[in-house]
């Protein structure tokens, strides 16, 4: 009978490797690594990398096209914008990281637990979600902001509750059909209680789609956060934000349009970046493709 | 050219990450109208790989046909594009397919008369009103009542069967010269099975259209093929008339397939001879016989010839295999021990494991705008049951007869409505999750689907250790580990294998996981809900041995339900059979095979084809109608509608359990009169 043992299981050459190989065969998601790569490295090394000191007025050399001193010019009080750029991807980065990491907790949460007690429970707290989304995001994100106040925490905080119902309903969505698979009665079976059930075996098989959703949202993330700068409801000066770059460069589009332009060009890049690299994330997960690679 | 179809030298290989599967490996064969010819193998053969090739079904890429030719009507099909007018002609008109999943294969969203005709108004140029009325005289054809009225039908208001009959018009909408059956009938109801296949016998008996089977099961290749080729890894191996295939095999594979099938003709004690290990890779295989690593046959020079080519030995018999091995040569090597464990202790029916009382149990049903409980839906109709200490009760019954909510009820997963479980001396009927769960210790339970039951995060060690975290929290990491060790050999799984996750195991190798984890805590009892149905005939049988061997160890009592009559004959002490919530036969396994008494079981038995062709069972008649729907249960003898001994008392009370002759219970009528 142990003979049988020593048959080797249906061909599985590191699985994961070649996955990972697949996932980075298309060149926009090679683009897009390398994009958020970087973004990551400029908010890191914030100081090491800006040529200026992105607060250092200079007003005699305010509103200055590109050169080779500024990249990207000047700002209306003379601050290089590339510096500014530059430290305005901390803003971003850590508005986009922290409010998904918020919003998927709490949505992970409020998920699990409507999924897995139903009846009642799951009534209240998905019609609250439902609520929360049938509002358009940018105009919750302003009433939260203006109760809350300005302020990282409160941006983090108020992006991280918009953001909350998605993760809510997939979460939701993944826990009842886990929830009637076989394996999870079998934990019953031998003994787990609800709670052991849902720590061990019900929470880890939702994590692959929320995953997915998180990589697409922090570009939503960061797009909110530059809009709520934009509307000057996010962060307050003298700290660099890209949102509020475009919002101040509007105001001199005529005369120094690079400071707008550069500001939403990094917007655009970045988010676009978020989205590729979230679709590949999607792809490398989905279940369908499990197994065919 | 004197074939219908001839496929030659056929190649077909899939390109994967990993390497390219040669997934048909030169395969040649012909089909001659009005003939049946059957396609036998495990998964993963190539069985269906190649039909499908032959149509160029296949989807390209990854798929490649890279080779061979395929003759039919005077034309090589590979010559003409996947895509091309003649290839279009030639699928769905000339050569018709029915697919495996009868409920997948039809399209919800239209009527089955726009599905039916669809097809006809484009292969054969009729209009509206000439396709529907050929429609309606396919779908009588295929043996559907009100076939008129039905035709604006949507798929979901038929049962499996009828759906597979509709597959089956459908296929037959342009008068086809071939109808290919993939597993046309695995996926239905012994009943349903055998009369499915009936009607596609009769239909080529009445047209002289020519039908390929493909199937893994070899009842039914015994009960209905004329020729059959055996397939492995993507050749064929021994292709032959189906009585000398049957009878003198000339190939390891199809001697180890015969020996490993349980059959209805068996004595219970017939050890089951598994073929051991698992399919090859057939990624970029190396050119020598792919079958080496698990014939028992094997010898020095099969490691060092190249594949070994298809050679007569017989009038249309080939073989591919460098030795001459029949029934009788003598394995070279053996695998396992062949013997049966001898039970430490005789299984006792005095001293109950499980007493199940009148259990009754019922699901609402909800109807109206505000969607109010209209009624009850009586899915376990007060059955009554006990497990002895070490014994094996049977539950058998097609789908939908209750038998798995029943084994919920006992596993304490499904509310009861009356009656009660008695386990072990202790009433545990309507115990909250709580009470119930010291109890688990002493139940545990195997599910269907041994890729569903293990959580795919988990390493196979925390799998098989969570009932020992469960139950016995205070053992110490370094005992749960030297468990978790003894478990993987019990079941026969390399402890060294302790660490890898799920997906790293074969699909028998899971089932012995989800065992092994069965087994932790030391149960006096495991429900096996449709264990093995999932598995493949070589893995089922080492299963079924396993259990076996379990159970003489340690004592266990199971209660195992299947739908595979054979299966529960060999590993079964005593049936029980159900129908439509209620037990309508219990009794010992061999006056059940012996002498069965209620028509239901007869019939049961009948549909059952045998893995001879010789067998005159496989002669007998099969039983009409579909099993009703629990909705709308006759009254009365819930088996009326279908029996042929109903009389008007049958229609109206209810016949009651009752014992005839020893130890052998009964629910029927006509049998209690002595008729």
């Amino acid at each position: 009978m142990t003979v049988l043992s020593d048959a080797k299981p249906a061909a599985t050459p590191n699985l994961t490797k070649l996955r990972v190989k697949g996932f980075f065969s298309r060149v926009p998601v090679i683009i897009g690594s390398v994009i958020i790569l970087t973004v990551v490295v400029f908010a890191v090394a914030a100081p090491l990398i800006a040529p200026y000191d992105p607060a250092k007025q200079d007003v005699v050399a305010r509103l200055q096209p590109m050169s080779a001193e500024h990249w990207f010019g000047t700002d209306g009080l003379g601050r290089d914008v590339l510096s500014r750029l530059i430290f305005g991807s901390r803003t971003s980065l850590l508005v986009g990281l922290f409010s998904t990491l918020v919003a998927g907790c709490f949505g992970m949460a409020i998920g699990l637990i409507a999924g897995f007690v139903g009846k009642w429970v799951d009534s209240i707290m998905m019609r609250v979600m439902d609520a929360l989304m049938s509002i358009p995001i940018i105009i919750l994100a302003l009433f939260l902001g203006a109760v809350l106040g300005r302020g990282l925490g409160n941006i983090i905080l108020c992006l991280g509750i918009v953001m909350t119902p998605s993760y809510a309903r997939v979460t939701r969505g993944q826990v009842l059909s886990v929830k009637q698979l076989d394996y999870v009665t079998a934990a019953r079976v031998s003994g787990g209680t609800g709670l052991k059930t849902v720590v061990h075996h019900i929470f880890p098989n939702c994590l692959a789609p929320n995953m997915v959703l998180a990589t697409m949202n922090l570009g939503v993330a960061i797009l909110v956060e530059a809009a709520l700068s934009f509307l000057g409801m996010g962060i307050a000066e003298p700290t660099p934000s890209w949102g509020g770059m475009v919002s101040q460069g509007k105001d001199v589009l005529t005369t120094a349009p690079t400071m707008a332009v550069a500001a939403s060009l990094f917007i655009v890049i970045t988010v676009w970046a978020f989205n590729v690299v979230g679709d590949a994330v999607r792809d490398l997960l989905d279940p369908r493709l499990r197994g065919a690679l | 050219m004197s074939h219908l179809l001839e496929v030659k030298d056929l190649r077909t290989e899939f390109r994967q990450p990993t390497g390219t599967l040669h997934a048909v490996e030169g395969v040649s064969y012909h089909v001659d109208a009005g003939e049946i010819v059957a396609f036998v193998g495990e998964s993963g053969s190539g069985k269906s790989v190649t039909q499908y090739s032959t149509l160029q079904l296949i989807p390209m890429p990854p798929g490649k046909i890279t080779g061979g030719e395929i003759w039919f009507d005077g034309r090589n099909l590979l010559t003409e594009g996947q895509k091309s007018a003649a290839l279009q002609s030639v699928r769905g008109a000339e050569i018709g397919v029915v697919f495996q999943e009868p409920m997948t294969s039809l399209n919800p969203v239209l009527t089955i008369g726009k599905q039916l005709t669809e097809g006809m108004m484009l292969h054969l140029g009729l209009n509206r009103t000439q396709a529907r009325d050929r429609a309606v005289d396919l779908m009588e054809k295929v043996g559907i009542p009100d076939a008129r009225s039905r035709l604006d039908a949507f798929p979901h208001q038929f049962s499996g069967g009828m759906r597979q009959r509709i597959m089956i018009a459908m296929a037959l909408a342009c008068d086809p010269k071939i109808l290919i059956a993939d597993e046309a009938t695995t996926a239905l109801d012994v009943t349903t099975q055998a009369q499915i296949l009936e009607l596609m016998k009769d239909l080529v008996e009445q047209t002289g259209t020519a039908l390929i089977i493909v199937t893994h099961n070899l009842g039914i290749v015994a009960r209905y093929a004329s020729r059959v080729h055996v397939m492995y890894a993507g050749e064929i191996v021994e292709s032959g008339p189906t009585r000398e295939i049957f009878k003198a095999p000339r190939h390891p594979y199809t001697i180890g397939l015969l020996r490993a099938v349980p059959s209805l003709a068996d004595e219970r004690d017939r050890r089951l001879i598994p073929i051991p290990g698992m399919v090859s890779s057939q990624v970029d295989p190396p050119d020598r016989c792919a079958f080496i690593n698990r014939c028992p046959y094997a010898v020095a020079e099969c490691e060092t010839e190249p594949r070994p080519v298809l050679q007569a030995v017989g009038t249309g018999h080939v073989k591919a295999c460098h030795r001459d091995i029949d029934l009788q040569t003598t394995p070279v090597r053996q695998f396992e021990a062949t013997a049966r464990t001898e039970a430490a202790a005789a299984p006792s029916a005095t001293t109950p494991v499980l007493e199940v009382k009148h259990l009754k149990v019922t699901f609402p049903t909800y109807g109206g705008f505000f969607k109010r409980k209209t009624g009850d839906l009586l899915a376990v109709d007060d059955v009554s049951l006990t497990v002895g200490k070490g014994e094996t009760v049977g539950l058998v019954g097609e789908s939908g007869c209750g038998k798995t909510t029943l084994a919920r009820a006992v596993m304490g997963l499904q509310e009861v409505a009356g009656g009660q479980i008695i386990f072990d001396d202790r009433d545990i009927t309507g115990l909250s999750p709580s009470q119930m769960r010291p109890l688990r210790r002493d139940i545990s339970m195997v599910f269907q689907d041994p890729y569903g039951s293990l959580d795919p995060r988990q390493r196979a060690e925390s799998i098989v250790a969570e009932p020992l975290g469960n139950f016995f929290p205070d053992m110490s990491a370094k005992a749960r580990s030297e468990r978790v060790k003894e478990l993987f050999d019990l079941v026969g799984l390399n402890p060294d294998q302790r660490s890898r996750m799920p997906h790293e195991f074969s699909g028998g190798q899971r089932q012995r996981l989800a065992i092994a984890r069965a087994l932790a805590s030391e149960p006096s009892l495991i429900v096996l809900d449709e264990a093995i149905s999932a598995l493949d005939v070589s893995i089922q049988s080492q299963v079924i041995n396993l259990l076996e061997d379990l159970q003489a160890r340690l004592a266990v009592s199971y209660l195992f339900i299947a739908h595979d009559l054979s299966v529960v004959r060999h590993i079964s002490d005593r049936v029980a059979v159900m129908y439509l919530g209620q037990l309508v036969e219990l009794t010992g396994w061999r006056q059940l095979y012996e002498n069965p008494l209620h028509p239901y079981t007869k019939a049961l038995l009948e549909a059952v084809p045998i893995p001879d062709p010789d067998d005159a069972a496989n002669q007998r008649r099969i039983i009409k109608g579909e099993v009703p729907s629990v909705m709308n249960r006759p009254a009365g003898c819930a088996f009326s509608s279908r029996c042929p001994l109903a009389t008007d008392r049958c229609r109206v009370d209810k016949p009651p359990l009752e014992g005839r002759g020893e130890a052998h219970e009964v629910a029927c009528f006509a049998v209690q009169a002595g008729a």
